[in-house]
């Protein structure tokens, strides 16, 4: 049965780990079951009906809405001091943000086609690698 | 009486930085860019691993169908020693939890050894449908300066395999397997090693296990098996047409399935990924082989008809997404060198 819980990159132990897990490898959001509105992440009522949504998987495919480049000086991400982010219109119609691979931000520009991938996040507590969903440049 | 069984479909999948040989032939000055016939070698990124880099493949072939009951992972690469990569593999695309699933490990043929064991899979019934990993990242695992630096990459293939609407319907298997150290990674230790230049070229090896299976392949076929495109394992840019001339195999055949001169060595992806390649634009009905090497050692040879085509558009895409990078960003993006604990860091 798929979780309906929210995948936020936060540093997890084992057990918040397991339960995003449909939402981070899957895009595992959700649709309501009476107007079918879409979801992500997952909601428990729908926004728009209240009615009670049912586990709905995105295509992965969708559109740059809008960037930012994170210039956080944490130390990993294999040296890089900047990673470029979006928020991504998924083709059924939610918002999310997520880092975009294979591409620097200079390179990248609104309306742009994107594609999920799965990538390492961060270690959660145990130090095992937290995956999850990322996007690149639709091939 | 076994049922017929097959390929139905394949998907591929590589990092997209590249690093140039001939730059790291400038650092070490170790061994010849030129001799290896690797022009560039595939960078892995510091979020992805063989699993990320299955998923993705996996991803490649669409929705997969229910009957999927078995996950065979071929990796000799696995980010674990004992967490199953298969399972964490499984739940990513939505095959979790009722389903079989196992790593599977020969060196750099861990995936034709997949690919076989998930034949065997579908011909016995156990389920209709298998899905097959050959994934390797031998990048991380070259020590610097090594000859292995200059051509070890990283690549996946995923291939669906089952017993309807096959492309590429199997006919026979010929292995050889025997105790040669010419290859090998010890516990603690990250990089692999070889057995040395001496046992490496005396072809005790690579030359005597490929063709003991090519051979044991052939015999099972019938004496005048004729082929029409050959996948070869590549280690580098030039092994598949040595292959072909100690085995007396036209080099004609071979040469269709080149993955090494633009992505390097891809382990067990390798010839998984030779195969897609050859498996496209033929006719109903052609024969394709397959033989692969692990070090350790032993080889895994089988013969394929031809049904349906397969476009190999995605081998095509992935050497198209190129990111050319010089060898400290390179190095940097690997995380080769053992660095500080930071307890925020993310990857290293
Ligand atoms: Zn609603």
């Amino acid at each position: 049965m798929t979780q309906m819980t929210t995948a936020r990159p936060v540093v997890a132990g084992p057990a918040r780990a397991w339960r995003t897990r449909a939402a981070r490898y899957a895009l595992t959001g959700s649709r309501c079951r009476q107007c079918h509105a879409y979801a992500f992440p997952p909601a428990r009522r729908c926004a728009q009906c209240d009615g009670a949504p049912e586990p709905h998987v995105f295509s992965g495919q969708g559109r740059i809405v809008c960037l930012a480049e994170d210039h956080s000086p944490l130390a990993g991400h294999g040296g890089r001091s900047r990673r470029p982010f979006a928020m991504i219109a998924l083709k059924e119609g939610p918002v999310l943000m997520a880092e975009i691979v294979d591409a620097e931000y200079e390179e990248l520009s609104p309306d742009q086609d994107v594609e999920m991938v799965i990538r390492k996040w961060r270690p959660e507590q145990s130090g095992l690698p937290l995956y999850g969903f990322k996007f690149r440049v639709a091939s | 009486m076994s049922r017929p069984a097959g390929i139905i479909d394949m998907c591929f999948a590589a990092p997209a930085g590249r690093l140039a040989t001939k730059d790291v032939e400038a650092i070490w000055q170790s061994a010849s860019a030129a001799r290896t016939g690797v022009r560039e070698r595939t960078v892995l990124d510091a979020d992805a691993d063989v699993i990320t880099l299955a998923a993705e493949a996996g991803r490649g072939l669409g929705l997969l169908p229910g009957t999927v009951g078995a996950v065979f992972f071929g990796t000799q690469t696995s980010p674990y020693l004992s967490r199953s990569a298969a399972a964490i593999l499984a739940d990513m695309l939505g095959l979790a939890p009722e389903i079989f699933a196992t790593d599977v490990q020969f060196s750099t043929k861990s995936g034709t050894a997949a690919l076989a064991q998930a034949i065997a899979w579908v011909k016995a019934g156990l389920s209709d449908r298998a899905l097959v990993i050959g994934a390797d990242a031998l990048c991380l695992h070259a020590a610097p300066g090594d000859p292995l630096e200059m051509t070890a990459g990283a690549g996946a293939v995923c291939a669906l395999v089952g017993t309807g609407n096959v492309a590429a319907r199997f006919e026979a298997l010929g292995s050889t397997a025997s105790d040669l150290a010419d290859g090998f990674r010890l516990q603690g230790d990250d990089y692999l090693r070889t057995g040395g230049a001496g046992l490496a070229g005396s072809g005790l090896g690579d030359m005597r296990h490929m063709g003991g299976a090519w051979t044991a392949l052939g015999d099972r076929l019938g004496g005048d098996a004729r082929f029409d495109a050959i996948a070869v394992q590549q280690p580098d840019g030039r092994a598949a047409e040595r292959v072909a001339k100690a085995l007396k195999i036209d080099p004609a055949l071979v040469s269709g399935g080149a993955v090494a001169p633009l992505l390097g060595d891809l382990g067990s992806a390798s010839p998984l990924a030779a195969l897609l390649l050859s498996l496209e634009g033929r006719q109903v009905g052609e024969r394709v082989g397959l033989l692969s090497y692990g070090a350790g050692a032993g080889s895994d040879a089988m013969s394929f008809i031809v049904e349906r085509p397969l476009d190999a558009g995605s081998v095509r895409r992935a050497i198209a997404r190129r990111r050319l990078m010089d060898y400290a960003t390179a190095v940097r993006r690997e995380g080769r060198y053992r660095m500080h604990q930071h307890p925020l860091g993310v990857f290293e």
